[in-house]
């Protein structure tokens, strides 16, 4: 894993001047940042408890006291709102992260192998993609006899794989043939040692792009189970924020300030996501790096 | 073939996963029914058993032969919340609605969305491609229910110039008749608008990175060689070229949208399966949402199939056995 | 078509036929379930009897879909055969296991055509090269002194300055440098070169062929040489077989058969390449029709294999 470790440690500095360069992944980088911290720093930043009895006047708009008011029983919206960052951003990355290690080992190993193994998973690979997917989470999630936000992201997992499997799978093929591929076979490695260490190198920069669109998918799919109210747990969540603001009449009060909040922040943090892929190219292709 | 494998698939999950759940989910809907003050005969109960062939005493593949039979008689089981209609008749009367809302929103953001992004490959100029590429992705993020939410706070409940729910006012009557046509259109904009808007976005960033693809192709290489304009190189050559993937894109696409549809019906209480399968999920109708599954997986299958048609239509190369 | 009897065979291949199923061209990444797609089979190898002696160099000479590229690739396990039995040392290479297979690993080893494809780009030159050693039980410090030492053979030296660098950074002579340098590091009994210096600069193709003459010479190391071009062939190779259409046709002494070519195909080849006799300009056409062969009486006939015994060692498929 050599390459990996190298493309890993390659300098922080160098890093930062790449995403310098490319002022569009810097707006992402700083976006995700900005809600990183959000959420890592809950704790110090929610004065008042999210979801415990009232802790103001009710229907407040922001003031200094609620920054972004209070809902229709007088809970702290901004409260609800950094704690609701946490659960959207551990469920989008934790889902992103485990559709990447097993779109990344399925679909490099399967297109380095081919053969039957590789049109038999395809096979599953093409019905995963073509079931609805949505759908097909809601139908997990009121089935499965388990829940909670890890539920919620294993079944996420389960109902997404499919296309970053498909998309590495179409490179590593690509590479099968490879006469770099094929000296490193001459030399007696194997098929994992040519997949992730010949093969995986090459594609990372596309990997990360995938892991991106994998962790957008999974923070709107989270949020859409709880806008539902298919919570995920006894939480608070920017989906939950607006299942409440729904069902308890935000929009006849018009009380925007209990709706833009959280939707705003799940657009943002999606479109920060995706920004910093244009960073990613750079960052991860040999051809472009700078020494 | 994937077809068949994608159907065979939703059905086993929808066989499967009410035979996973702890105890007898039959026995639970009876008895809450009975509950609720339903009088329900032994034959009723019989019937209820019968659907979906659940039965537990019965080996597994009896129970799915009895399950098949059921649905080829059309036979989805009966809603618990809306008891004791049948699960057919609840979605065979609130389809219409969501392939009205489906239809319409694909074609007005695929459409459009598909010869800017063709348009915007021929203009490639850093200073248009730092403001466009952003807001692009940015309109893509956006959650297309918040959208809905946005629209209604402002149109519906601060302005008024458009309604807060459902799907016609309940002063026309409906039929053909010019009121309720009407009155069906002033409903269906903000939910259409907020489906469509989202998803145009997706649709002219991928017109627009096949675009650039394609313009580096030799064939578009040799028709810039011979002098041809790149207005017309962008429309017959690039563009035809582009197309192809643009449709396999919108296939593809269609789980999304139908996935956004059941959030923004949600928003709107518009009457289509996608608001009532979030009724479903809140009442713990089991019968209706295996139902439900089973129709959108349907759906997207005809419109994977017809996103073929058109694809061998366009693509001389392809023909269809 | 038999070896001679005191040369040890280190590759043979016996009656090998290779098929390609070949797709008509569909639209790239379908997901379409029900779009048809028409194949039909190419015979990339018929009926190849062939074998690569001990110590010797031999080049496999013909156009481009003669099959050449295909036998290398049998012979390096990478493609089975649909018929046929290849064996390395007379164990079949596809039936090789542990300490066979390793050994067999070791001891062929391929070089490429394109420099730009056979270094993978994302690693550098130093991990490259060291692939080469991926199965020698030795210590990280003696590999590393060994990629070293092989570099420095090659001409890739400062060694310091080029084993951090990535292929893109080197032009295609010093990448060609870099995959003979993986080739041969790890002293291997065969080596087998498809169109080793046929995508290089002209400039550089000489420098490449002697480096190539020089590291098999230094450890009198078997060399399969598959090329398009005779010249080149003639410099590296003593014996030679030409090919055409998945058959050898033509099969003898590399002198033999550029001096007196049997086969009308080994007669085009040679036509087609600019003379390498006559300085600047193209050798005269030779008469296609075959001076020795063609006539029954002129040489002994095998019945069953289909070629003609020339003597010395010269085979040529009958018309």
């Amino acid at each position: 894993m050599g390459g990996t470790a190298m493309a890993l440690l390659y300098s922080f500095r160098s890093v930062m001047a790449v995403f310098w360069r490319n002022k569009k992944s810097l707006v992402g980088l700083i976006i995700v940042i900005t809600f990183v911290l959000i959420a890592v720093l809950a704790p110090y930043e929610s004065p008042y408890n999210p979801t415990g009895f009232s802790t103001g006047p009710a229907w407040q708009p922001p003031s200094l006291a609620h920054p972004m008011g209070t809902d229709y029983v007088g809970h702290d919206l901004w409260s609800q709102f950094v704690w609701g960052a946490r659960i959207s951003l551990e469920v989008g990355f934790l889902a992103g992260a485990m559709v990447q290690i097993l779109g990344n080992t399925l679909g490099i190993l399967s297109g380095y192998i081919g053969g039957k193994v590789d049109d038999g998973l395809m096979r599953i690979v093409d019905i995963f993609l073509t079931l609805p997917t949505l759908p097909l989470i809601i139908l997990l999630i009121v089935f499965l006899p388990f829940h909670g936000p890890l539920v919620v992201t294993l079944v996420i997992v389960i109902t997404s794989w499919a296309g970053h499997t498909r998309n590495m799978r179409a490179q590593s093929y690509s590479y099968r043939e490879r006469d770099f591929i094929l000296a490193a076979k001459a030399s007696g490695y194997g098929s994992l040692r040519i997949s992730f260490s010949e093969i995986f190198p090459n594609i990372l920069s596309l990997a990360m792009a995938g892991m991106m669109y994998s962790i957008v998918a999974a923070i709107g799919a989270e949020a859409a189970l709880d806008f539902l109210g298919l919570a995920s747990g006894n939480t608070v969540s920017w989906g939950t924020m607006l299942y409440w603001a729904q069902s308890e009449g935000a929009i006849i009060n018009g009380t925007w300030w209990w709706i833009v909040p959280p939707g705003l922040a799940l657009a943002l943090i999606g479109f920060g996501l995706v920004m910093m892929n244009y960073a990613f190219d750079e960052l991860f292709n040999p051809r472009l790096r700078v020494l | 073939m994937l077809l068949t494998g994608t159907f065979v698939a939703a059905l086993l999950i929808d066989f499967t996963l009410p035979r996973l759940m702890p105890g007898n989910p039959v026995q639970t809907e009876v008895t809450n029914l009975i509950a609720a003050g339903f009088t329900l005969s032994p034959e009723a109960i019989k019937g209820m058993y019968a659907l979906y062939g659940y039965n537990p005493n019965l080996p597994i593949y009896v129970q799915f032969y009895d399950y098949i039979v059921q649905l080829l008689h059309g036979n989805l089981g009966v809603s618990y919340i809306f008891f004791p209609q049948s699960v057919s008749y609840l979605i065979a009367q609130r389809l219409p609605w969501t392939i009205f809302l489906v239809s319409i929103a694909v074609a007005v953001s695929w459409i459009p969305g598909t010869f800017i992004g063709m348009f915007a490959a021929g203009k490639r100029n850093a200073k248009f491609d730092s403001i466009f590429t952003p807001l692009l992705n940015f309109i893509s993020s956006i959650p297309n229910f918040w959208l809905g939410f946005l629209f209604l706070i402002f149109f519906a409940a601060d302005l008024k110039i458009f309604p807060l729910f459902g799907a016609y006012s309940n002063t026309v009557t409906p039929g053909a008749n010019l009121a309720f046509i009407l009155s069906v259109l002033h409903h269906a904009i903000l939910p259409i608008l907020s489906l469509a808007i989202v998803a145009m976005g997706g649709y002219v960033i991928h017109m627009r990175n096949t675009m650039v693809g394609v313009m580096g192709d030799d064939f578009v290489l040799v028709a810039r060689a011979k002098g041809l304009s790149n207005r017309r190189i962008v429309r017959t050559y690039a563009g035809a070229n582009a197309l192809l993937p643009n449709i396999t894109m919108l296939a593809i696409s269609m789980g999304a949208v139908f996935g956004g549809n059941i959030l923004v019906e949600t928003i709107f209480t518009y009457p289509g399966i996608g608001y009532l399968s979030a009724v479903a999920v809140s009442g713990e109708d089991y019968s209706l949402i295996l139902g439900i599954f089973l129709i959108f997986t349907i759906a997207i299958l005809v419109a994977n199939l017809m996103a073929d048609l058109l694809y061998a239509w366009l693509d001389p190369r392809v023909s269809l056995i | 078509m038999v070896g001679s009897p005191w040369s040890h065979e280190v590759l043979k291949a016996q009656g090998v036929n290779v098929v390609f199923r070949m797709r008509s061209s569909a639209p790239k990444g379908d997901h379409l379930a029900s779009v048809a797609r028409e194949s039909f089979y190419v015979k990339a190898l018929r009926n190849v009897d062939f074998q690569v002696l001990e110590g010797e160099s031999v080049s496999l000479v013909g156009g481009s879909g003669s099959g050449k590229s295909t036998l290398a690739k049998v012979f390096l396990g990478f493609l089975r055969p649909k018929e046929g039995s290849v064996a390395y040392l007379g164990n079949d290479i596809y039936r090789l296991k542990g300490r066979r297979m390793r050994e067999f690993r070791i001891n062929v080893q391929p070089i490429f055509q394109d420099p730009y494809n056979s270094l993978n780009p994302a690693r550098k030159i130093s991990h490259s090269v060291q692939l080469g050693l991926f199965l020698h039980e030795m210590s990280k410090e003696q590999k590393e002194e060994r990629v070293a030492r092989t570099l420095e053979m090659v001409g890739l030296t400062p060694v310091d300055l080029f084993l951090d660098k990535y292929p893109h950074q080197l032009s295609g002579g010093q990448r060609q440098r870099a995959a003979i340098a993986r080739a041969f590091i790890g002293q291997p009994k065969v080596i087998i070169a498809d169109e080793p210096v046929s995508m290089l600069d002209a400039s550089v193709r000489a420098d490449i062929l002697n480096l190539i003459l020089k590291m098999k010479q230094s450890k009198n190391t078997t060399f399969l040489y598959i090329t398009h071009d005779l010249a080149t062939a003639r410099y590296l190779t003593e014996r030679m077989a030409v090919m055409e259409q998945g058959e050898i046709v033509e099969l003898g002494k590399t002198e033999d058969i550029i001096e007196s070519p049997a086969h009308e195909y080994t007669m085009r080849l040679m036509n087609a390449v600019p003379d390498i006799w006559h300085h600047g300009s193209r050798a005269p056409d030779r008469p296609v029709v075959p001076p020795r062969f063609g006539v029954d009486s002129d040489g002994e006939k095998d019945e069953t294999s289909g070629y003609v015994d020339l003597g010395n060692g010269h085979y040529v498929k009958r018309g």
